[in-house]
Protein backbone atom coordinates (compact mmCIF):
# COMPACT_ATOMS: atom_id res chain seq x y z
CA UNK A 1 0.00 0.00 0.00
CA UNK A 2 2.85 2.36 0.79
CA UNK A 3 4.05 2.17 -3.03
CA UNK A 4 1.49 4.44 -4.28
CA UNK A 5 2.06 7.23 -2.43
CA UNK A 6 5.80 6.68 -2.30
CA UNK A 7 5.38 6.93 -6.21
CA UNK A 8 2.65 10.22 -6.01
CA UNK A 9 5.58 11.70 -3.94
CA UNK A 10 7.88 10.99 -5.82
CA UNK A 11 6.32 12.23 -9.68
CA UNK A 12 5.31 15.37 -7.58
CA UNK A 13 9.25 15.78 -6.62
CA UNK A 14 9.67 15.46 -10.26
CA UNK A 15 7.27 17.75 -11.49
CA UNK A 16 8.19 20.52 -9.32
CA UNK A 17 11.98 20.33 -10.17
CA UNK A 18 10.98 20.18 -14.07
CA UNK A 19 8.79 23.02 -13.92
CA UNK A 20 8.43 24.68 -17.03
CA UNK A 21 7.03 27.97 -16.24
CA UNK A 22 7.82 30.17 -12.66
CA UNK A 23 5.84 33.29 -11.85
CA UNK A 24 5.81 35.64 -9.13
CA UNK A 25 2.62 38.02 -7.90
CA UNK A 26 4.98 40.62 -5.93
CA UNK A 27 7.62 41.26 -7.82
CA UNK A 28 9.55 44.34 -7.12
CA UNK A 29 10.02 46.99 -9.60
CA UNK A 30 11.34 50.28 -9.04
CA UNK A 31 12.16 53.37 -10.67
CA UNK A 32 14.29 56.50 -10.21
CA UNK A 33 14.37 59.61 -12.40
CA UNK A 34 16.26 62.20 -10.09
CA UNK A 35 18.16 64.60 -12.21
CA UNK A 36 21.36 64.86 -11.44
CA UNK A 37 21.04 67.64 -9.08
CA UNK A 38 17.52 67.50 -8.06
CA UNK A 39 17.99 68.18 -3.67
CA UNK A 40 15.06 65.33 -3.53
CA UNK A 41 14.68 61.62 -5.00
CA UNK A 42 12.16 60.91 -7.24
CA UNK A 43 11.35 57.55 -7.21
CA UNK A 44 8.70 55.00 -6.19
CA UNK A 45 8.22 51.47 -5.76
CA UNK A 46 5.65 48.91 -6.92
CA UNK A 47 5.58 45.31 -4.91
CA UNK A 48 2.96 44.12 -7.14
CA UNK A 49 4.77 43.23 -10.12
CA UNK A 50 3.53 39.72 -12.15
CA UNK A 51 6.12 38.39 -13.65
CA UNK A 52 6.40 34.90 -15.99
CA UNK A 53 9.00 33.13 -17.37
CA UNK A 54 8.53 30.44 -19.54
CA UNK A 55 11.82 28.34 -19.04
CA UNK A 56 11.57 26.07 -22.30
CA UNK A 57 11.16 29.07 -24.67
CA UNK A 58 12.56 31.79 -22.82
CA UNK A 59 9.28 33.68 -23.23
CA UNK A 60 9.42 36.38 -20.48
CA UNK A 61 6.54 38.95 -19.29
CA UNK A 62 5.66 41.31 -17.09
CA UNK A 63 2.83 43.59 -15.80
CA UNK A 64 2.68 46.32 -13.47
CA UNK A 65 -0.14 48.79 -12.24
CA UNK A 66 0.54 52.43 -12.17
CA UNK A 67 -1.60 53.09 -9.60
CA UNK A 68 0.49 50.49 -7.21
CA UNK A 69 3.52 53.04 -7.34
CA UNK A 70 4.49 53.74 -3.65
CA UNK A 71 6.09 57.06 -2.63
CA UNK A 72 7.36 58.97 0.32
CA UNK A 73 5.15 62.23 -0.34
CA UNK A 74 1.82 62.07 -1.41
CA UNK A 75 2.11 65.43 -3.75
CA UNK A 76 4.65 62.92 -6.01
CA UNK A 77 2.25 60.32 -6.22
CA UNK A 78 -0.70 62.45 -7.40
CA UNK A 79 1.88 64.44 -9.99
CA UNK A 80 2.82 60.70 -11.13
CA UNK A 81 -0.65 59.38 -11.50
CA UNK A 82 -2.14 62.30 -12.51
CA UNK A 83 0.47 64.21 -14.76
CA UNK A 84 2.88 62.18 -15.93
CA UNK A 85 1.73 58.74 -16.48
CA UNK A 86 -1.79 59.01 -16.67
CA UNK A 87 -2.64 56.07 -14.76
CA UNK A 88 -6.56 56.76 -14.67
CA UNK A 89 -6.20 56.25 -18.83
CA UNK A 90 -2.85 53.98 -18.54
CA UNK A 91 -2.90 52.08 -15.96
CA UNK A 92 -1.03 48.81 -16.83
CA UNK A 93 2.27 48.63 -18.30
CA UNK A 94 3.63 45.38 -19.51
CA UNK A 95 6.29 44.35 -20.89
CA UNK A 96 6.74 41.00 -23.09
CA UNK A 97 9.97 38.86 -24.53
CA UNK A 98 12.46 36.43 -24.71
CA UNK A 99 15.76 35.89 -23.12
CA UNK A 100 17.74 35.29 -26.26
CA UNK A 101 20.32 33.73 -24.52
CA UNK A 102 17.96 31.00 -22.87
CA UNK A 103 19.53 27.84 -23.71
CA UNK A 104 22.70 29.12 -21.50
CA UNK A 105 20.46 28.73 -18.61
CA UNK A 106 20.18 25.90 -17.13
CA UNK A 107 16.80 26.12 -14.29
CA UNK A 108 17.54 23.01 -12.86
CA UNK A 109 20.82 23.99 -11.37
CA UNK A 110 21.93 26.57 -8.76
CA UNK A 111 23.81 29.37 -9.91
CA UNK A 112 23.99 33.23 -11.31
CA UNK A 113 23.46 33.34 -15.32
CA UNK A 114 23.89 36.09 -17.14
CA UNK A 115 20.29 36.89 -19.04
CA UNK A 116 19.88 38.94 -22.37
CA UNK A 117 16.15 39.94 -23.13
CA UNK A 118 14.85 41.50 -25.64
CA UNK A 119 11.26 42.15 -26.47
CA UNK A 120 8.24 45.21 -26.39
CA UNK A 121 7.58 47.64 -23.43
CA UNK A 122 3.86 48.93 -23.66
CA UNK A 123 3.94 52.01 -21.47
CA UNK A 124 1.35 55.17 -21.58
CA UNK A 125 -0.34 53.90 -24.79
CA UNK A 126 3.27 53.45 -26.42
CA UNK A 127 5.06 50.60 -27.57
CA UNK A 128 8.53 50.27 -27.88
CA UNK A 129 11.44 47.50 -28.42
CA UNK A 130 13.48 47.41 -25.49
CA UNK A 131 17.17 45.11 -25.75
CA UNK A 132 18.61 44.74 -22.09
CA UNK A 133 21.38 42.61 -20.12
CA UNK A 134 20.05 41.21 -16.58
CA UNK A 135 21.01 38.32 -14.29
CA UNK A 136 18.93 34.93 -13.60
CA UNK A 137 19.81 33.35 -10.24
CA UNK A 138 18.58 30.24 -9.58
CA UNK A 139 18.49 29.37 -6.08
CA UNK A 140 16.55 26.36 -3.92
CA UNK A 141 14.29 26.00 -6.54
CA UNK A 142 13.60 29.77 -7.26
CA UNK A 143 13.85 31.87 -9.85
CA UNK A 144 15.39 35.31 -9.24
CA UNK A 145 15.06 37.84 -11.79
CA UNK A 146 16.86 41.19 -11.72
CA UNK A 147 17.57 44.03 -14.54
CA UNK A 148 18.07 47.42 -15.00
CA UNK A 149 17.42 49.63 -17.83
CA UNK A 150 16.47 53.25 -19.03
CA UNK A 151 13.87 54.12 -20.32
CA UNK A 152 13.17 57.60 -21.98
CA UNK A 153 10.14 59.83 -21.50
CA UNK A 154 10.11 60.71 -24.69
CA UNK A 155 9.99 57.31 -26.32
CA UNK A 156 6.35 56.84 -24.25
CA UNK A 157 4.97 60.49 -24.97
CA UNK A 158 5.69 61.45 -20.72
CA UNK A 159 5.76 65.00 -20.32
CA UNK A 160 7.82 66.93 -17.75
CA UNK A 161 7.37 70.10 -17.37
CA UNK A 162 9.95 72.70 -17.71
CA UNK A 163 9.24 73.55 -14.36
CA UNK A 164 10.48 70.71 -12.62
CA UNK A 165 12.82 70.02 -14.97
CA UNK A 166 15.65 70.57 -12.60
CA UNK A 167 14.41 67.39 -10.31
CA UNK A 168 12.89 65.58 -12.54
CA UNK A 169 15.09 63.68 -15.14
CA UNK A 170 14.39 63.14 -18.93
CA UNK A 171 14.62 59.51 -18.52
CA UNK A 172 13.80 56.64 -15.79
CA UNK A 173 16.21 54.28 -14.57
CA UNK A 174 13.90 51.03 -13.97
CA UNK A 175 15.10 48.52 -11.55
CA UNK A 176 13.92 44.59 -11.74
CA UNK A 177 13.89 42.40 -8.55
CA UNK A 178 11.73 39.53 -8.98
CA UNK A 179 11.94 36.32 -7.42
CA UNK A 180 9.63 33.60 -9.27
CA UNK A 181 8.34 30.34 -7.47
CA UNK A 182 7.61 27.28 -9.34
CA UNK A 183 4.03 27.44 -11.05
CA UNK A 184 2.52 23.78 -10.36
CA UNK A 185 0.16 22.71 -12.74
CA UNK B 1 -0.37 110.77 4.39
CA UNK B 2 -3.62 108.91 3.70
CA UNK B 3 -1.57 107.27 0.46
CA UNK B 4 1.16 106.09 2.76
CA UNK B 5 -1.11 104.40 5.24
CA UNK B 6 -2.96 102.85 2.30
CA UNK B 7 0.36 101.75 0.44
CA UNK B 8 1.19 100.47 3.91
CA UNK B 9 -1.72 98.34 4.15
CA UNK B 10 -1.31 97.00 0.65
CA UNK B 11 2.51 95.61 1.51
CA UNK B 12 0.88 94.50 4.72
CA UNK B 13 -1.79 92.06 3.01
CA UNK B 14 0.51 91.22 0.10
CA UNK B 15 3.16 90.36 2.84
CA UNK B 16 0.26 88.08 4.64
CA UNK B 17 -0.97 86.44 1.16
CA UNK B 18 2.97 85.68 0.79
CA UNK B 19 2.95 84.11 4.02
CA UNK B 20 0.26 81.80 3.31
CA UNK B 21 0.78 80.56 0.03
CA UNK B 22 4.56 79.75 1.67
CA UNK B 23 3.17 77.94 4.06
CA UNK B 24 0.63 75.94 2.24
CA UNK B 25 3.38 75.30 -0.70
CA UNK B 26 5.27 73.65 2.30
CA UNK B 27 2.96 71.75 3.99
CA UNK B 28 1.60 70.43 0.87
CA UNK B 29 4.78 69.43 -0.66
CA UNK B 30 5.80 67.71 2.76
CA UNK B 31 2.40 66.06 3.11
CA UNK B 32 2.75 62.36 3.59
CA UNK B 33 0.95 59.76 2.37
CA UNK B 34 -2.95 59.24 4.75
CA UNK B 35 -2.25 57.25 7.04
CA UNK B 36 -5.47 54.93 6.30
CA UNK B 37 -6.29 53.90 9.93
CA UNK B 38 -8.24 57.28 10.69
CA UNK B 39 -9.30 57.75 7.05
CA UNK B 40 -12.99 56.22 6.65
CA UNK B 41 -13.79 54.00 3.45
CA UNK B 42 -15.53 55.02 0.23
CA UNK B 43 -16.52 51.65 -0.13
CA UNK B 44 -17.24 48.73 2.54
CA UNK B 45 -17.66 45.24 0.59
CA UNK B 46 -16.98 41.85 0.66
CA UNK B 47 -14.07 40.71 -1.36
CA UNK B 48 -16.43 38.64 -3.61
CA UNK B 49 -18.45 41.62 -4.28
CA UNK B 50 -15.03 43.41 -5.62
CA UNK B 51 -14.05 40.24 -7.73
CA UNK B 52 -17.72 39.94 -8.75
CA UNK B 53 -17.87 43.36 -10.22
CA UNK B 54 -13.75 43.68 -11.57
CA UNK B 55 -15.00 40.45 -13.50
CA UNK B 56 -17.85 41.50 -15.17
CA UNK B 57 -16.90 44.92 -16.01
CA UNK B 58 -13.13 45.95 -15.83
CA UNK B 59 -13.75 49.61 -17.12
CA UNK B 60 -16.36 50.28 -15.10
CA UNK B 61 -14.95 48.90 -11.52
CA UNK B 62 -11.79 50.80 -12.64
CA UNK B 63 -13.63 54.26 -12.60
CA UNK B 64 -15.46 53.50 -9.57
CA UNK B 65 -12.46 51.85 -7.25
CA UNK B 66 -9.22 53.18 -8.84
CA UNK B 67 -7.19 55.15 -6.13
CA UNK B 68 -10.15 54.69 -3.72
CA UNK B 69 -10.01 53.65 -0.01
CA UNK B 70 -12.10 49.78 0.34
CA UNK B 71 -12.74 48.24 3.45
CA UNK B 72 -13.13 44.57 2.76
CA UNK B 73 -13.98 41.84 4.70
CA UNK B 74 -13.13 38.41 3.55
CA UNK B 75 -11.28 35.34 4.28
CA UNK B 76 -7.68 34.68 4.63
CA UNK B 77 -6.95 32.22 1.89
CA UNK B 78 -2.75 32.62 2.11
CA UNK B 79 -0.45 35.21 3.25
CA UNK B 80 2.68 35.45 0.86
CA UNK B 81 5.83 37.22 2.68
CA UNK B 82 8.40 37.99 -0.06
CA UNK B 83 12.58 38.20 0.59
CA UNK B 84 12.23 41.75 2.51
CA UNK B 85 9.73 40.78 5.05
CA UNK B 86 6.65 41.88 3.55
CA UNK B 87 3.45 40.88 3.83
CA UNK B 88 0.59 40.19 1.07
CA UNK B 89 -2.27 38.95 2.26
CA UNK B 90 -4.62 36.94 -0.24
CA UNK B 91 -8.42 37.53 0.73
CA UNK B 92 -11.04 35.03 -1.58
CA UNK B 93 -11.39 31.41 -0.97
CA UNK B 94 -9.92 28.03 -1.86
CA UNK B 95 -12.29 26.98 -4.85
CA UNK B 96 -11.79 30.20 -6.60
CA UNK B 97 -9.07 30.93 -8.68
CA UNK B 98 -9.38 34.91 -8.13
CA UNK B 99 -9.11 36.67 -5.13
CA UNK B 100 -8.40 40.49 -3.63
CA UNK B 101 -4.61 40.91 -2.83
CA UNK B 102 -4.10 43.12 0.21
CA UNK B 103 0.17 44.30 -0.42
CA UNK B 104 0.30 44.86 3.50
CA UNK B 105 1.20 48.97 4.86
CA UNK B 106 5.22 48.36 5.96
CA UNK B 107 4.47 49.96 8.81
CA UNK B 108 1.90 47.75 9.58
CA UNK B 109 3.84 44.92 8.82
CA UNK B 110 4.28 43.81 12.55
CA UNK B 111 0.70 43.73 12.54
CA UNK B 112 0.10 40.91 10.04
CA UNK B 113 2.27 38.66 11.55
CA UNK B 114 -0.68 38.20 13.85
CA UNK B 115 -3.15 36.94 10.74
CA UNK B 116 -4.11 33.37 10.50
CA UNK B 117 -4.71 32.14 7.04
CA UNK B 118 -8.96 30.61 6.74
CA UNK B 119 -9.53 33.12 9.29
CA UNK B 120 -11.98 36.41 8.66
CA UNK B 121 -10.53 39.89 8.04
CA UNK B 122 -11.66 43.43 7.85
CA UNK B 123 -9.06 45.05 5.70
CA UNK B 124 -8.76 48.82 4.86
CA UNK B 125 -6.70 49.81 1.74
CA UNK B 126 -6.07 51.32 -1.61
CA UNK B 127 -7.85 50.06 -4.55
CA UNK B 128 -4.75 49.76 -7.76
CA UNK B 129 -6.02 48.29 -9.87
CA UNK B 130 -6.77 44.64 -11.53
CA UNK B 131 -5.01 42.24 -13.50
CA UNK B 132 -7.33 39.76 -15.40
CA UNK B 133 -6.31 36.06 -15.71
CA UNK B 134 -4.43 36.29 -19.26
CA UNK B 135 -2.00 34.19 -17.71
CA UNK B 136 -3.38 31.22 -15.68
CA UNK B 137 -3.10 32.37 -12.41
CA UNK B 138 -6.01 33.44 -11.47
CA UNK B 139 -7.19 37.11 -11.38
CA UNK B 140 -7.16 39.38 -9.30
CA UNK B 141 -7.95 43.00 -7.31
CA UNK B 142 -4.86 44.41 -6.43
CA UNK B 143 -5.16 46.64 -2.67
CA UNK B 144 -2.05 48.64 -1.42
CA UNK B 145 -1.30 50.26 1.45
CA UNK B 146 -3.91 47.91 3.09
CA UNK B 147 -4.00 47.62 7.25
CA UNK B 148 -6.17 44.80 8.99
CA UNK B 149 -8.67 46.66 11.22
CA UNK B 150 -10.41 44.81 13.95
CA UNK B 151 -13.87 43.67 14.33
Amino acid sequence: MKCPILLVAALSIVTVSNAQKFFTKTGKISFDATAPKSPENIDGVNKNSICVIDTKTGDIQFSVLMKGFEFDRALMMEHFNENYVESDKFNKTTFKGTITNNESINYSKDGVYPAKVKGKLDMHGQSKELETEGKITVKAGKVIVNANFVAQFDDYKIVIPQLVADKVAKFAKIIVDCTLDPLAK
Amino acid sequence: MKNKKIIYRLIAIVLFLILCVGIFAYREYNRKNVNLSDTKAAYTLTEMQLIEEFTKDQDASNKKYLGKILELSGNIKKIDTDANGYHTVILGNAVNMNSVRCSVDSAFNKEAHNLLVGSPVVIKGICTGYNADDLGLGSDVILNRSIAIKK
